[in-house]
């Protein structure tokens, strides 16, 4: 794996149901209103479950031969506000030529994130250019966008129906970018969860309506009052290539201060997030 | 005394017995660890086996005599690198050792035991960090150009071959790190003064100032080693804190030029002592990241900057730029200056015809470097232009990751120069092509 230059938020997913939408602008129908409400309520449930969280992750890269690749890190997320800023930290555990490289990000959803990548055979603290947010996230078919999220505010949506997927009952909606330079898709579907409104899949379309990228998350469990999905799989279909992220060891319980996310972090993490 | 400041020595045996010496270190330590629960956990095991390879690109007329063939490798080894960790609630250990198999008949030993690293870290009160043993540090804001990074360097690796990260080779400190806030206040001492590791002739030819001609081994002049007791270590300080995105600091240094700017009246080199203070800043703008930094050294040796045989005082200060220009595709340059101090007391104490460095010397350096397929290819350039100097050191490599485990390096160090005294200048002929092999486990 690469150094984790690009890398910032993730996933940890998730709030019971309650949030209320806020930002949808007045002048826009009332069923774009509906949508818009409920894509947001879906972006904090998979973006920014509780008040942050941690978790041991294990991402499996499968190319079209079969051949796969495997890669271990914790993350550490704490939100300063909900749809706003986050901090988020990563530590690898493996491959071993990357074990104990770190990544912290102070993501800004209105701006450029910040980001330092700690090269511990250096004893390095680099920062980290911000860079286009569709480049791959350590090598994986998940680029930055879908780690770190993209702004419900940045698509139109619009409700498509009813439709369950692995009999869950789930809406779908339909999102396309207002800035066409801001997505390399047309547009996208996504099927979100009635009863935890986690997606549960999404269909990225190109202008010719053939899908390009299909997510699909599944395992879905209740951990520490934060429905979450332990497995979620990005497959690229022109590249038959695909990588699924498996969480482990998950805990909303206490997590880190937002003040703590800082240099000390990066060189000397807590033991229990380093192996 | 500035032509001092071509990089030249000869290696001592001295590092050999810190070796060994740090290596009873390390087993200390870990055992101590062990024994005293901070690493309760199961220890972690990690590391490679390497191979690299490097060819000359040009004859060296330094290094012809009878073994001219052999020299045609400037380094050819394998390297086989051992990681052991572990962590408590309060405190862990880390060791990491190489062991060298040379072929290049250019190293010290045919098999060399190379401890790179071996500290503890205790967390005694919550708002502090202790780091102490054989360990690797790196501060300030360059992109391979240093100002208040005072930390030692091994340029003969940085120049023959080897992977990036053995640019800082391990020094044994004692580092306090303290938190307040949002502030970090660090002191680290070292008992004793580890200096720069410069080709001596062997990998490289080198200039001699002495017989202002290129030499190779054994031409090169002899280093006084400064002794080994606690009066002449090192302590290093850094306050770092940060307002919004910006990123700002102060460091201050106690200890010796790191590489040997004096003439003994023996007419050997030495390294006189140096202090240093500094601040640096980073910050993001828009998409830009800056960085700049200042630094004065102070020649302890030659306050006045009126004796011939030691270094003048210097500021040093650079400023860069780093953005990405597309997808997985960054650039970056920088720019360094380094004033003299008292120019023109350093000229009227020059012997007669020897060769002078301008009062104020400037570098560019130049990144770029991009990823390819799912990030398994990286493309690199990196290129240093003395200004003043007219000379330049240019390090291209591709590199490749076959699996999770496996990484082709091809590269090149090409280092020239119109003289023979410069930075660069004083490795001229001896650009290398070489490849390196390694699998991670």
């Amino acid at each position: 794996m690469r150094m984790p230059a690009r890398w910032s938020g993730t996933l940890l997913g998730v709030v019971v149901g309650a949030v209320v939408a806020a930002g949808a602008p007045a002048d826009v129908p009332a069923d774009a209103q509906a949508a818009y409400a409920l894509m947001e309520q879906s972006h904090l449930a998979y973006y920014y479950g509780a008040d942050g969280g941690s978790a041991r992750v294990t991402m499996t890269l499968t190319d079209k031969k079969g051949r796969t690749r495997e890669r271990q890190f914790w993350i550490l997320r704490r939100d300063v506000e909900d749809l706003g800023d986050q901090r988020y930290f990563t530590y690898f555990v493996k491959p071993g030529d990357v074990a104990r490289m770190a990544f912290l990000v102070h993501k800004k959803p209105e701006a450029n994130d910040d980001r330092w990548l700690y090269v511990p055979a250096l004893d390095l603290v680099k920062r980290i250019a911000a860079d286009d947010r569709r480049s791959s996230f350590v090598g994986s078919d998940f680029t930055y966008e879908d780690i770190s999220g993209r702004l419900p505010s940045l698509d139109e949506h619009t409700i498509l129906g009813a439709e369950s997927v692995e009999g869950r009952a789930a809406t779908k909606v339909r999102s396309t970018p207002k800035d066409a330079k801001t997505a390399d898709y047309a547009y996208r579907i996504t099927w979100v969860d009635d009863e935890t409104k986690l997606p549960l899949r999404e269909e990225y379309y190109d202008d010719k309506d053939a899908v390009v990228r299909r997510f699909v998350a599944t395992d879905i469990e209740t951990i520490d009052g934060v429905p979450t999905a332990l497995e979620r799989t990005m497959t690229v279909l022109d590249k038959n290539h695909s990588t699924t992220i498996r969480f482990a060891d998950i805990s909303y319980a206490s997590p880190l201060d937002a003040d703590k996310f800082n240099e000390r972090l990066l060189k000397n993490p807590p033991a229990a997030y380093r192996r | 005394m500035r032509t001092m400041q071509a990089w030249l020595g000869r290696r001592s045996s001295l590092r050999k017995k810190a070796g060994r010496r740090t290596a009873f270190l390390g087993g200390a330590l870990f055992a101590g660890a062990m024994v005293h629960g901070t690493a309760s956990a199961q220890p972690i095991f990690g590391g490679f086996v390497e191979v690299v390879h490097a060819l000359r690109l040009e004859e060296n007329a330094a290094l012809r005599d009878g073994d001219f063939d052999e020299r045609a490798y400037p380094r050819s080894e394998a390297r086989a690198q051992l990681t052991v960790r572990g962590f408590g609630e309060r405190g862990g250990f880390f060791i990491r050792t190489d062991v060298v198999r040379d072929v290049s008949g250019l190293a010290d030993e045919d098999v060399e035991v190379d401890l790179r690293e071996a500290f503890v870290t205790v967390q005694p009160v919550d708002w502090l960090d202790l780091k102490i043993g054989r360990q690797v540090a790196t501060w300030g804001t360059g992109d391979l150009i240093f100002a208040n990074d005072l930390f030692a360097k091994d340029w003969e690796a940085f120049f023959t071959a080897l992977d990036d990260a053995y640019l800082k080779p391990p020094q044994e400190l004692v580092r306090v790190s303290a938190y307040a806030g949002g502030t970090i206040v660090e002191l680290a001492a070292a008992p004793r003064f580890t200096p720069d590791n410069l080709p001596d002739g062997r990998r490289l030819s080198v200039y001699n100032p002495f017989v202002q001609s290129t030499v190779g081994a054994g031409g090169a002049p002899i280093i006084e080693e400064r002794s080994r007791t606690l009066h002449h270590g090192e302590l290093y300080g850094r306050v770092k804190g940060q307002a919004r995105s910006a990123e700002w600091a102060l460091y201050g240094y106690k200890g010796f030029w790191p590489t040997p700017q004096g003439v003994t009246s023996a007419g050997t080199l030495f390294y006189p002592q140096l202090a240093a203070f500094g601040g640096s800043v980073r910050t993001p703008v828009r998409a830009t990241l800056v960085h700049a930094e200042l630094a004065y050294y102070l020649s302890q040796d030659d306050v006045d900057g009126d004796d011939p045989r030691v270094a003048n005082s210097e500021l040093r200060a650079f400023a860069g730029i780093e953005r990405s220009l597309g997808t997985d595709f960054t650039a970056g340059i920088q720019y360094l200056v380094e004033w003299m101090q008292d120019h023109e007391a350093y000229r009227i104490g020059l012997p007669p015809g020897a060769p002078a460095f301008d009062e104020m010397r400037s570098t560019v350096t130049v990144r770029l470097s991009k990823l390819a397929l799912q990030q398994n290819l990286s493309l690199g350039l990196f290129g240093y232009w003395g200004v003043s100097d007219r000379d330049l050191h240019l390090r291209p490599a591709v590199s490749y990751k076959q699996g999770d485990a496996i990484l082709w390096t091809l590269g090149a160090s090409v280092i020239g120069g119109d003289e023979p005294f410069t930075r660069f200048g004083s490795f001229r002929n001896n650009s290398n092509l070489f490849g390196r092999l390694r699998y991670s486990f």
